[in-house]
């Protein structure tokens, strides 16, 4: 697998490479972030759905209130 | 000269008249393709020097045709000038709306990259990201909106609109993917200023 697809517009030259030692290292920061906003955007959908479900509305409410 | 030279029969062509023609001709159009990317099975695309003095405002199109991760996976993109994404100064709102209910949150990615839209592999992984881009190249701060339309479970849309903050003047951008590699192809056009 190449990890970079890099073209310049005014050459039209375009080559694919791995990542650099910097850009690695941003990478497995990003991942890192990502997983952990991943997880906070499910943990907020649980607390949505646990709100929903004691105010015990109906699914069509539900729909109402949320659209 | 006034444009465009009309030349009737038995004239003689001058090249400066044709030539000016050809100019008038393209600055008809009020969206000018740049360039475009083609990558295959890759995690990373970076475009240099597609913006320029020559436009203030971009459109970049993006429409992967196969995605390597069986997950849903976001699609992001970092500002690059000589080479090198920036990783700070973004900032940024996403709606996300599927099966009828709708969401906000500022910096859904952080603050050092923006997201596009998400993906993953199949039928029901496709996504069309439309993303505008404005004065990039100008050493000013860079707004940015980004719609998208895709499948996931079920239909969704995303609208991401930002700002990169600092007075920076960018010549391109990188597109990635969190999760596996995508092939597609990509196009950046240029907005006529006038």
């Amino acid at each position: 697998m190449t990890d970079v697809y890099e073209l310049d517009a005014q050459t039209g030259v375009a080559i694919t490479r791995e990542y650099t030692e910097a850009e690695a290292e941003q990478r497995t920061k990003d991942l890192s972030k990502h997983a952990a906003l991943a997880q906070a955007e499910q943990d907020r959908k649980a607390l949505k759905a646990e709100v929903i479900a004691k105010l015990g509305l109906t699914t069509d409410e539900v729909a109402a209130l949320l659209s | 000269m006034a444009l465009p030279v009309t030349f009737v029969a038995g004239d003689i062509l001058e090249a400066a008249q044709l030539n000016s023609n050809f100019t008038y001709v393209e600055g008809l159009s009020g969206l000018t393709y740049i360039t475009q990317a083609t990558p295959s099975a890759v995690s990373s695309i970076s475009i240099n020097n597609c913006f320029s003095s020559t436009y203030d405002n971009y459109l970049v199109l993006f429409s992967p045709t196969s995605n390597s991760s069986a997950a849903t996976t976001g699609i992001t993109m970092r500002l690059r000038v000589a080479g090198t994404d920036s990783s700070t100064n973004y900032v940024s709102e996403r709606l996300f709306a599927e099966a009828g209910s709708v969401s906000g949150i500022a910096n859904p990615n952080g603050t050092d990259e923006w997201i596009m839209s998400y993906c993953k592999s199949g039928a029901n992984g496709q996504v069309s990201v439309r993303a505008e881009l404005f004065k990039p190249f100008l050493a000013t701060p860079t707004g940015y909106i980004a719609s998208a339309f895709g499948v996931d479970s079920s239909p969704f849309l995303t609208i991401n609109n930002g700002a990169h903050t600092a007075s920076t003047s960018f010549d391109g951008f990188t597109v990635a993917v969190d999760v596996g590699t995508i092939t597609g192809t990509i196009r950046v056009y240029g907005y006529q200023n006038s």
